[in-house]
């Protein structure tokens, strides 16, 4: 029933859901979703509450499995070609390249510097010539280089929001993922500091897969490449952003794109 | 059926938003007075706060003046001039009860195996002795009392006794120092005894002889060592003899001067009451019995001549003193002594100098010394707070000197800190991180348990149980290379640490524990979508951000422990004497008195007012500081934490 | 479910290719170093109950019914005399007993040995520490939940609310014996009497026709001792009513207020009576800090020996035709005299016997039943603290 991967074939998927199914514990909260993400390009999720948007992006990098009685049930994700419930796959090792930025920006209460480098010291860098380097370079895409190389031992909680927010992209990416899954990074975010974000993001798209939820349409209009829509934990229509909004193909999908519920 | 019931009558707009009248005729608003009811409750704590502190000051602050006037005449009366040269002098005590250890060491290398023998022997008649004590007693009872009597009394009792002693006899262990057949003379002779016979068993007698000629043999042999140390214990007794004498005529005038002071303070009381009263038959009275306790004031200066006048003859007994310490030390003999001995003379012959050093200061001192230089509050302060004495109910001078109290109390606190930060941590980040639920549902109640003992009831188990256990342990062999093993005192600062360790944890537990709770999920929710593994999360973000609210945990823990009494006062030691360093890490196994305990134990023997009661209420204004000092720290902590969290 | 331990295969098609063990090992030996310090308090903790409960109970109960030592908790505590005669045996007996044994045995008679306090039960102390403790919750409740009404209910921010916090910290952090001090200066020496007959050492005296109000002091007795203790454990009261106030949803004060109710009602309908079974609860924890204290009531209250219950005294008896008034005074004054009374307490009993008295079997035995009955007790209250909290925690879920 679901219009599943309708998207053209130039390059292959990194993530892809096959026919997932995830439960908590007692009642699922996603239907048999299919759906896969092209590399470097811009994925939207959207739907209103409640539809497992979030839950669905956090499938990608087992996030969701550290609640007793959360599982995927049934089908595989398929992250760069592997299926990540395969036991020789390291967790530690999935997350370090499938980087994720949370709604409100968490920031370790820590200076600028180490925060950023937290995720190359975790994974056994310590090297202090490169983590300067990653730590530069990340910050540099984050376009944050500029505003805090002059302070990179202050403390990350001072920065501004949006600040924050970027650097928690900074910090995602510096231990150089593929995939980049945010979840509506920008909610929390004044207008200003989202337009920053959404321009971030299109930059970003060029190293990296994005996969964002937000529930604002006229962003996943302004960002994505490609945009799934959610309801009721059912991947209603997936296709190319400007496709999707223009002609939707579902009624569900049109009548959420008026705004007749949300 | 369907009656439309009655439209609900309004009151008028303006009679509801108007606000009622709610004054009486008093100009009494009701919600008011809740209010300031429930507020004038609230400020109570800050009243309390403040009646700690007045209270303390009040008893305890005219702690400066009198211990000034202590202070004082112990200077104009003279006392002051004896210590100069008596407090050097007990260093020769020290060193005489060195060398004799090292004399006895000597002469132990000859004639030990003989007093072995001999010692073992009397232990084994006391104990025999003791083993057939109601036999002997019943024995002896009936011979006083029926010393002529028949021996139908008597007869049975001997044998009696006789049973007894061959019983006894029969179990006795007899130690390695005797051959079987010498251990069997033993059990023989010692079955015998009896109250009636006075003569010594033959095989003691034996001993007693060996003894001594193997004794006379040593001392001949360390002759030089033998005269050298008797030269030594006898050069100060001139000077002590004229020490003694000028002792003497300046305690006379200190207690003549308290003596009068009593009576100046009662006769002034007196008068006042005097004053006040009406009625004029007593007030005759009254003044009558104030005429009675008239007295002369003592003049310091006149009898103080007597004392500044042997300075010079004092002075000449000191010199004479060292140089017969010098001639002693000089003839000591360096070879021919066990080893330990030559440590121990090596050690004399260290510490000579320093003490003819301090001797010959003293000397001058006290031809200089002069009995009007005046004690300034600031001596007074100086020697409160940093006086290495606590001498209390002394007949010669009593003494408040703070430190002793303070090392033993830091010292204590140091080993309680020790010991239960990093358990308490530990848990902590265990229950908080990694424990399952049912091991969290025991730790829980466990350290709630612990918060409710009561401390008395772990003073008392380090009394009955733990000092024993620590002293065992440090006599186990392989445990010899502890410092401080074996340990001399059952109570010491170790045990009490030990347990106020405990009693720190649940304070350390709880607050850290909730220093962790409070790390925002989100810090993990980063880790994990880093990759991060649970240790990873664990130590790097979440025990870091939890930092500060944990130091305040161990902060407030040491609060704790500092303001403990009980089981300091139960099992410190309450030894008051500044600890003795020199053994390392040993120190803790030393006793000490503490702040709090000493509070606890002696406030209840002074009368009020006196310069000990407010001496101990100075100690509670120090420990009162304290305990604002650690809040306040512990707050800046907090504080900082929040300051970020936000 | 996650993470099942695995030899790292070499696969070229795996991307996510771990260092598995070394982690797990890692982990798994930091978790057992953090086990082990659990584990060390809780085995302290088990070691120390146990060595109680095994020296203490064959003192404090008894194998036949009514299983505990009906005497050891129903007598006043006495000096203990042990009588042994010239046959060795040996009589454990009080003062009176002593006195006809000796003229029993006569000459027979070896020695006597008295050991003070440890004779007899330990009702006085129980008695005394019960006082104590009425006393010090009573008052510490008023206040503690007075105070917290007004820091959760009618406070908002400012300099009086932060100076009250500041204070509650502070005396939250005063060690116990400076609290003694305290008691001693305020309420011993100073606290205000009426009497007729004031003393030299008032501080202050507020003559009042019929009597005199005098700053004289409560002199050692348990209102001296209760209100020391009372205000050790008032911050705990104070924190935990406070919690147990603003545990109440806002929504119940709004809806409350909404309909015209004044503060006051709101607090007393709207709030309270949900926060009441809280601030009980919590309230026993500082009835077993208050029972344990021994520093606080050292020098306010404590006695180390009494051979009477407070309320046993001689009584004037009144003249036959005495009004029901008189009657009525002196049955007040009776009351009041109970409060005015140095007694025993458990936890000086204890130190008596541990601290100050030689050390033999006879009080060995004293001791641990003491410190059994005394554990249990304060035990079984925490203990009913924890098991209500959980129950309330269940029931009040808003």
């Amino acid at each position: 029933m679901p219009p599943s991967a309708s998207s053209p074939k130039q390059l292959p998927p990194v993530v892809e859901f096959r026919g997932v199914d995830f439960r908590y514990s007692t009642h699922t909260v996603l239907h048999n979703i299919h759906l896969s993400a092209e590399r470097n390009r811009v994925t939207a999720l959207i739907g209103p509450s409640g539809c497992g948007k979030s839950t669905l992006l956090r499938c990608v990098n087992r996030m969701n499995e550290r609640f007793v009685g959360a599982r995927v049930s049934q089908g595989q994700v398929f992250v760069k070609g592997k299926n990540i419930h395969d036991t020789d796959v390291d967790l530690t090792q999935l997350r370090k390249q499938v980087g994720m930025v949370f709604q409100k920006s968490n920031p370790f209460p820590k200076s600028i510097y180490d925060n950023v480098a937290y995720g190359l010291r975790i994974h056994g860098v310590t090297a202090k010539d490169i983590l300067d380097d990653a730590v530069e370079r990340a910050l540099r895409s984050a376009v944050l280089w500029q505003e805090l190389k002059d302070r990179l031992n202050q403390n990350a909680l001072r920065l501004s929001g949006g600040e924050q927010q970027r650097l928690c992209i900074a910090r995602a990416i510096a231990t150089n993922p593929d995939v980049l899954l945010m979840d509506e990074p920008c909610s929390a975010l004044d207008p200003i500091a989202t337009l920053q974000i959404e321009e971030l993001m299109q930059q970003l798209a060029r190293d990296y897969t994005v996969i964002f939820v937000t529930h604002n349409m006229q962003q996943a209009v302004r960002v994505s490449d490609y945009t799934a829509f959610l309801h009721l934990g059912k991947l209603i229509e997936f296709g190319d952003t400007e496709e999707l909004f223009s002609n939707p193909k579902q009624k569900l999908t049109e009548s959420y794109l008026r705004g007749t519920f949300s | 059926m369907e009656e439309r019931l009655a439209p609900l009558e309004r009151q008028s707009l303006g009679c509801m938003l108007l606000k009622k009248k709610k004054l009486n005729a008093l100009g009494f608003d009701t919600q008011k007075f809740i209010r300031f009811f429930f507020a004038s409750n609230a400020s109570v704590t800050i009243i309390v706060l403040v009646l700690i502190m007045l209270m303390l000051l009040r008893e305890g602050a005219g702690f400066l003046k009198t211990y000034k006037y202590e202070l004082e005449t112990y200077r104009h009366a003279g006392l002051e001039f004896c210590d100069i040269v008596d407090r050097p002098l007990a260093q020769h005590q020290q060193l005489t009860s060195r060398l004799r250890r090292a004399l006895g060491a000597s002469l132990d290398t000859i004639s030990q195996h003989a007093r072995n023998r001999r010692d073992a022997y009397l232990n084994m008649k006391r104990q025999i002795e003791e083993e057939s004590s109601l036999q002997r007693e019943a024995l002896s009872v009936a011979l006083e009392q029926t010393p002529s009597a028949g021996d139908k009394i008597i007869e049975p009792l001997r044998t009696q006794l006789a049973i007894a002693g061959v019983k006894s006899a029969m179990s006795l262990t007899v130690r390695s120092f005797f051959s079987l057949d010498e251990a069997d003379k033993i059990r023989a002779e010692l079955s015998q005894l009896s109250p009636e016979t006075k003569d010594i068993p033959a095989f003691l007698k034996q001993l007693n002889d060996h003894f001594s000629t193997s004794d006379k043999a040593a001392k001949k042999s360390f002759a030089t060592l033998v005269k050298a140390t008797e030269i030594f214990e006898e050069a100060p007794e001139t000077l002590q003899e004229i020490l003694i004498e000028i002792k003497e005529h300046v305690l006379q005038t200190k207690t003549a001067a308290n003596e009068f002071n009593t009576l100046k303070s009662g006769r002034l009381k007196l008068l006042e009451a005097a004053e006040n009263t009406q009625n004029p038959v007593e007030k005759a009275d009254l003044l009558k019995e104030a005429a009675a306790t008239q007295a002369m004031p003592v003049d310091f200066h006149q009898r103080i001549k007597l004392v500044t006048s042997r300075a010079d003859e004092l002075a000449e007994k000191v010199h004479q003193y060292i140089t017969a310490i010098q001639k002693a030390a000089a003839n000591l003999p360096t070879r021919g002594s066990p080893a330990h001995a030559i440590a121990l003379l090596d050690e004399v012959h260290h510490e000579l100098p320093l003490h003819v050093q301090e001797m010959q200061t003293a000397a001058d001192e006290i031809k200089t010394w002069s009995p009007d230089k005046p004690v300034s509050f600031l001596t007074v302060i100086g020697a409160f707070f940093f006086g290495s004495n606590w001498i209390t109910n002394s007949s010669w001078q009593d003494s408040f000197g703070f430190v002793p109290l303070l090392t033993g109390s830091l010292i204590i606190s140091l080993i309680a800190i020790v010991i239960a930060t990093p358990i308490s941590l530990m848990a902590a980040i265990y229950s908080n991180q990694f424990a399952s639920e049912r091991e969290k549902e025991l730790i829980k109640p466990v350290i709630e348990f612990i918060q409710a003992i009561p401390s008395i009831v772990l003073g008392f188990i380090g009394i009955s149980v733990l000092g024993d256990l620590i002293k065992d342990v440090s006599e186990v062999t392989w445990l010899q290379w502890i410092p401080g093993f074996p340990i001399q005192e059952r109570l010491n600062m170790f045990n009490a640490g030990c347990l106020l360790a405990l009693m720190a944890i649940p304070t350390m537990f709880s607050l850290s524990e909730d220093a962790l709770n409070n790390v925002p999920e989100a810090y993990v929710d980063a880790s994990d979508a880093l990759g991060a593994t649970k240790l990873q999360t664990v130590f790097r973000v979440i025990v870091p951000s939890a930092f500060s609210g944990m130091a305040a945990a161990v902060l407030l823990g040491i609060g704790r422990v500092i303001g403990e009494t009980m089981v300091v006062l139960l099992v410190a030691g309450n030894r008051i004497a500044i600890p003795d360093f020199s053994s390392g890490a040993g120190v803790v196994f030393q006793p000490a008195h503490t702040l709090t305990g000493i509070i606890a134990q002696e406030l209840g023997e002074v009368s009020r007012g006196s310069t000990h009661w407010q001496a101990l209420f100075m100690v509670g204004i120090v420990l009162f500081c304290i305990s604002l000092i650690i809040n306040w720290c512990a707050r800046t902590f907090v504080r900082r934490f929040e300051q970020f969290k936000a | 479910m996650i993470n099942t331990p695995i030899q790292p295969k070499i696969d070229p098609a795996n991307p996510f290719v771990g260092r598995h063990s070394r982690n797990q090992t890692l982990e798994s030996f930091v978790r057992w170093v953090l086990r082990c310090g659990t584990l060390v308090i809780v085995s302290v903790t088990a070691a120390i109950v146990l060595h109680i409960a095994v020296k203490g109970a064959p003192v404090a109960l008894s194998r036949e019914w009514p299983f505990v030592n009906v005497a050891f908790l129903t007598e006043l505590p006495s000096t203990l005399h042990v009588i042994q005669d010239n046959q060795g045996h040996i009589i454990e007996t009080d003062v009176n007993g002593a006195d006809a044994i000796k003229m029993e045995l006569g000459a027979n008679l070896r020695e006597e040995k008295t050991i003070s306090y440890s004779g007899g039960g330990i009702l006085g102390p129980i008695v005394g520490t019960a006082m104590l403790v009425i006393v010090s919750v009573g008052v510490a409740l008023f206040l503690g939940v007075a105070s917290a009404i007004y820091l959760s209910e009618y406070a908002s921010h400012g300099t009086f609310i932060e100076m009250v916090r500041l204070a509650i910290l502070n005396l939250a952090g005063v060690p116990s014996v400076v609290f003694g001090l305290f008691g001693l200066g305020a309420f011993v020496l100073t606290a205000p009497v009426f009497t007729n007959s004031p003393l030299d050492r008032a501080i202050f005296t507020l003559p009042l026709g019929f009597t005199t109000l005098s700053f004289q002091g409560w002199d050692t007795c348990v209102l001296s001792g209760g209100f020391t203790l009372a205000f050790v454990i008032l911050p705990v009261i104070i924190t935990a009513s406070e919690q147990c106030l603003q545990a109440v949803p806002l929504e119940f004060r709004e809806t409350s207020m909404a309909l015209g109710a004044t503060r006051w009602q709101t607090i007393w309908r709207a709030v309270l009576p949900f926060a009441t079974p809280g601030i009980l609860t919590s309230s026993i924890l500082g009835i077993a800090r208050a029972a344990g204290e021994t520093a606080p009531i050292m020098f306010t209250a404590a006695l180390a020996f009494k051979d009477k219950l407070p309320w046993q005294k001689d009584q004037i008896s009144l003249p036959a035709d005495a009004s029901l008034f008189a009657h009525w005074e002196q049955n007040i004054q009776r009351f009041l005299a109970i409060f005015t009374e140095s007694v025993q307490a458990l936890p000086y009993h204890i130190y008596t016997l541990a601290a100050r008295i030689p050390q033999n079997e006879y009080s060995e035995r004293a001791q641990y039943g003491s410190v059994f009955v005394f554990l249990i007790l304060v035990a079984s209250l925490a203990a009913t603290s924890i098991w209500m909290r959980r129950s309330l925690r269940a029931k009040y879920k808003w």
